[in-house]
């Protein structure tokens, strides 16, 4: 590799490092924008080391843990400097550049050279749903990160297949299982991959298949099992992240019901296909004639199996599709986000794989190849920039995302207008004015996480992850501090599914001592009625 | 000079590769270490795990010690030696138990190398447990010997060393049969925890220390299978990836027998546990016998 270019390269990936993290910190503290399950992952993080009781099962089970337990040292080195919050940014932006480079790295493994490769990299960082979450804290950079992980060993492995690669292949199946569950959809496509590889290769070679699928299979297989024993030994069930009542299943429920936004789309493929494709389109316009373009591409160089490059980001589309289905998605935009890859990669295997050089009119496709099917591929590509950018700032599509746009105008007009978590920084504003001592206030933390965060005194709350908790609340009545009650009826609360007097306020061991837009706090009055 | 055992099958073309080595390496290099393996994997459970340990000792750890410049424990078999220098620092001490990683390292600390070479000798997998117990507790006591005798000059060896081989020996020599010997411990207070939720175990040990543990206890235990399952892969010993995945069984024999040797050395430090050889016939083979095969030591 020349020198200069990698030094080039190495500079572009430290200035994309520079654009994430300052994006990072802008939206953060700049915009105040934090989104809600970004918050929620810190606040995992915050339980295991400033809560009244911490320790490290308080990472909780809604979540796959690793982006909160990576979180841990971050927030000990932020928070005293009092930017906790970045810690899920500061994350992601590093996945993101870690995206970056294996995006690079895929291209080149591909076979993309000359200015193609920077530019279809470029083309990726500088998507603005790449460059938003990297900046935002959500999970899907770092999913993102185990799907390129994956796609470059299985590449590597259809290549060499050298024992490093099908090994790192199955750590990038580990690395996404504690990240999101959708892991379940790259497995199964991972061990298709091996399994076609080996039945292009070395059919009949029995032992062979089972131990390269054991040897992909077990790091992923240890870390459900390790995450099946942590859910069984604290929440009694080793299933609970699949089942339990704060899982995707059951947060989805409402979705199976005529009525609601996705109902649609429940056990009707047509339209759950029709929805992600949608979605998908947004993300890369060009997205099925580069598929094609690169299907006839391999079969025209009788390499159908170089398709594994495609299959990682392909299986979790189909995966979302089949939640869609099944009445289990959200259908966020974001859950869409990798047609982008599998666009690239596309793209990527058309422009690498120029015409046969065998016949008499070979000359003339080649430079057919490079003076218009590459410009046309890139310029195919290169739609997505904007057309992503519509999807994000357009309520209908990005549901989730059109809100940082608000963010973003509100503090440009009015630096101290409210922020979404207006109210859960007065309530702890309060709360701290009070000067409670240790374990005053019972909270549910499934929706009341950012309070303790934003306290100065975080150990005044007695949190759902602390060991008296569940006590605690079944004699609430006889408690003597405060609880405090989110107001709205659309929160499942498991203190108010108890006590639903609260929310009324006809509880009569409770006195309402505080009411802000979201949250009611009660004093707790054991010597009344109660 | 080279150390055959009796029953090794080396490879036919090693001593010519062996020549060609030399050749091609520095003077520095003054030992080629060939890479050990077993002709008898699939003779029962343990010859399994052994030859998953021996793959990925001798074809990813030492030519990985190798490369990253640090010294080489040597083998007992299949050594081949610039026999000037052989003389020169002393030969093997006949009172080291693994005489062989001891000169592994004393060719490292006059500045010399043992380098690992891509062939391969075969030898006789030990079979019966307890013969298997014996022959590892005497390699335990043997590395517990080989560390304590040179860190008699803690800065003596960090100087003859340097701090990167330093940092290595102490890991390789002195960790592998330290963790041996810890590692019941650890388990007992992990399964204690799992089982009895006994909160005097969490009492012991600070956060971080807490947390680090558990880090170690998550990664380490899956880093050395899946190590285990390169050395198959690597060999291209598909079908023994399954053993290697339950390889803390095995773990668990190898404490058995480093608890064996290590309070041996208090005993009956010099004492040789003799290994049965001839367990396992090849067609063409005579039968071997009590102490005259291996004498080798691969950790």
């Amino acid at each position: 590799v020349n020198p200069l270019r990698r030094h080039a390269a190495r500079l572009c990936l430290g200035l994309i490092a520079l654009l994430y993290v300052a994006a990072a910190w802008a939206l953060t503290y700049g915009a105040r924008s934090i989104q809600g399950d970004n918050f929620s992952r810190i606040a995992n993080a915050f339980y295991v080391l400033y809560s009244r009781d911490p320790h490290l099962a308080a990472v909780g089970f809604v979540w796959n843990p690793l982006p909160s337990l990576l979180d841990l040292p971050l927030l000990v080195v932020l928070r005293p400097f009092g930017l906790a919050l970045l810690a899920g940014p500061l994350q992601s932006a590093l996945w993101s550049v870690a995206n970056v480079a294996l995006m690079a790295r895929i291209l080149r493994q591909i076979g993309v050279a000359g200015w193609p490769r920077p530019a279809l990299v470029a083309v990726y960082a500088l998507n603005p749903f790449v460059a938003l979450y990297a900046a935002n804290g959500m999970t899907e950079a770092a999913f993102m990160t185990a799907i390129f992980l994956l796609t470059s060993a299985l590449f590597s492995w259809h290549a060499t297949e050298s024992p490093g690669a099908l090994l790192m292949a199955g750590l990038a199946c580990a690395l996404a299982m504690g990240i999101r569950y959708e892991v379940f959809a790259l497995v199964l496509i991972g061990a298709m991959a091996i399994a076609l590889i080996w039945w292009e290769r070395h059919w009949g070679d029995w032992p062979r298949l089972e131990g390269q699928l054991l040897a992909f299979l077990a790091p992923f297989l240890y870390v459900l099992l390790v995450w099946g024993l942590a859910n069984w030994m604290f929440m009694g069930s080793p299933t609970f992240f699949l089942d339990g009542p704060s899982s995707n299943a059951a947060q989805t429920e409402q979705f199976r019901h005529p009525g609601s936004e996705l109902w649609p789309l429940y056990r009707h493929l047509g339209p759950a296909i029709s929805f992600a494709l949608a979605r998908c389109l947004l993300f890369m316009p060009g997205l099925i004639p580069l598929l094609v373009l690169a299907a006839g591409t391999l079969a025209l160089r009788r390499r159908p199996t170089a398709a594994v490059v495609l299959f990682a980001p392909a299986a979790v589309l189909l995966f979302h599709v089949y939640y869609l289905y099944a009445g289990q998605s959200f259908g966020w935009l974001r859950y869409y986000c990798y047609s982008v890859p599998l666009g690239l990669w596309a793209a990527a295997l058309v422009v690498a794989h120029g015409p046969p050089p065998s016949g008499t009119r070979s000359r003339r496709r080649a430079l057919a190849h490079r003076w218009i099917t590459i410009p046309l591929v890139m310029a195919t590509v290169a739609l997505s920039v904007p057309t992503t950018l519509v999807g994000l700032v357009g309520p209908a599509w990005g549901r989730a995302e059109h809100g940082v746009l608000d963010d973003l105008v509100e503090r440009a007009t009015a630096a101290g207008a409210a922020t979404r978590w207006s109210d859960e920084q007065a309530m702890a504003a309060y709360i701290d004015g009070l000067r409670l001592p240790r374990g005053s206030v019972a909270l549910d933390t499934q929706d009341g996480f950012a309070i303790p965060m934003y306290s100065h005194a975080p150990a005044q709350f007695i949190v759902s992850s602390d060991h008296d908790y569940v006590g605690i609340v079944a004699a609430l009545p006889l408690f003597h501090g405060y609880v405090l009650v989110p107001r709205s009826s659309l929160v499942v609360s498991p203190i108010l599914s108890l006590y639903p007097g609260l929310r009324s306020n006809t509880a009569r061991w409770a006195r309402l001592q505080r009411r802000t837009g979201r949250w009611l706090l009660y004093r707790i009055a054991p010597s009344a009625d109660g | 000079v080279v150390i055959y055992d009796a029953e090794d099958v080396p490879d036919p073309d090693q001593l010519k590769k062996v020549v060609v080595g030399f050749r091609k390496a520095g003077p520095e290099v003054v030992c080629l270490q060939a890479k050990l393996n077993y002709y008898n994997s699939g003779q029962n459970v343990l010859t399994n795990w052994f030859t998953s340990e021996y793959s990925m000792w001798f074809d990813l750890f030492l030519p990985g010690l190798d490369a990253s410049g640090a010294p080489v424990p040597l083998g007992g078999t299949s050594n081949h030696f610039a026999a000037q220098h052989l003389r020169e620092v002393g030969a093997w001490d006949p009172y080291n138990v693994t005489e062989d990683a001891d000169l592994g390292i004393r060719l490292f600390r006059r500045g010399w190398r043992a380098a690992v070479i891509d062939s391969t000798t075969l030898e006789e997998a030990n079979s019966q447990v307890y013969n298997w117990i014996r022959q590892r507790s005497r390699w335990v006591k043997g590395y517990i010997q080989t560390y304590l005798v040179h860190m008699r000059h803690p800065l003596q060896l960090w100087r003859a060393l340097g701090p990167k081989a330093f940092f290595s020996f102490t890991m390789v020599v002195g960790g592998t049969p330290f963790g041996f010997l810890v590692n019941p411990i650890f388990w007992s207070l992990t399964a204690l925890w799992f089982l009895a939720h006994a909160g005097f175990i969490r009492s012991l040990y600070p956060a971080p220390v807490f947390y680090l543990g558990m880090a170690s206890l998550l990664v380490g235990n899956i880093a050395f299978i899946l190590l285990n399952v390169a050395g198959c892969l690597r060999r291209g010993y598909y079908g023994m990836v399954k053993y290697a995945l339950v390889s803390p069984l095995y773990w668990a024999l190898m404490s058995v027998a480093a608890w064996k040797g290590f309070l041996q050395l208090f005993t009956n430090p010099f004492y040789w546990e003799k290994t049965v050889h001839g367990l396992y016939h090849r067609p063409g083979m005579t039968q071997g016998g009590e102490g005259g095969g291996s004498g080798g030591s691969g950790l």
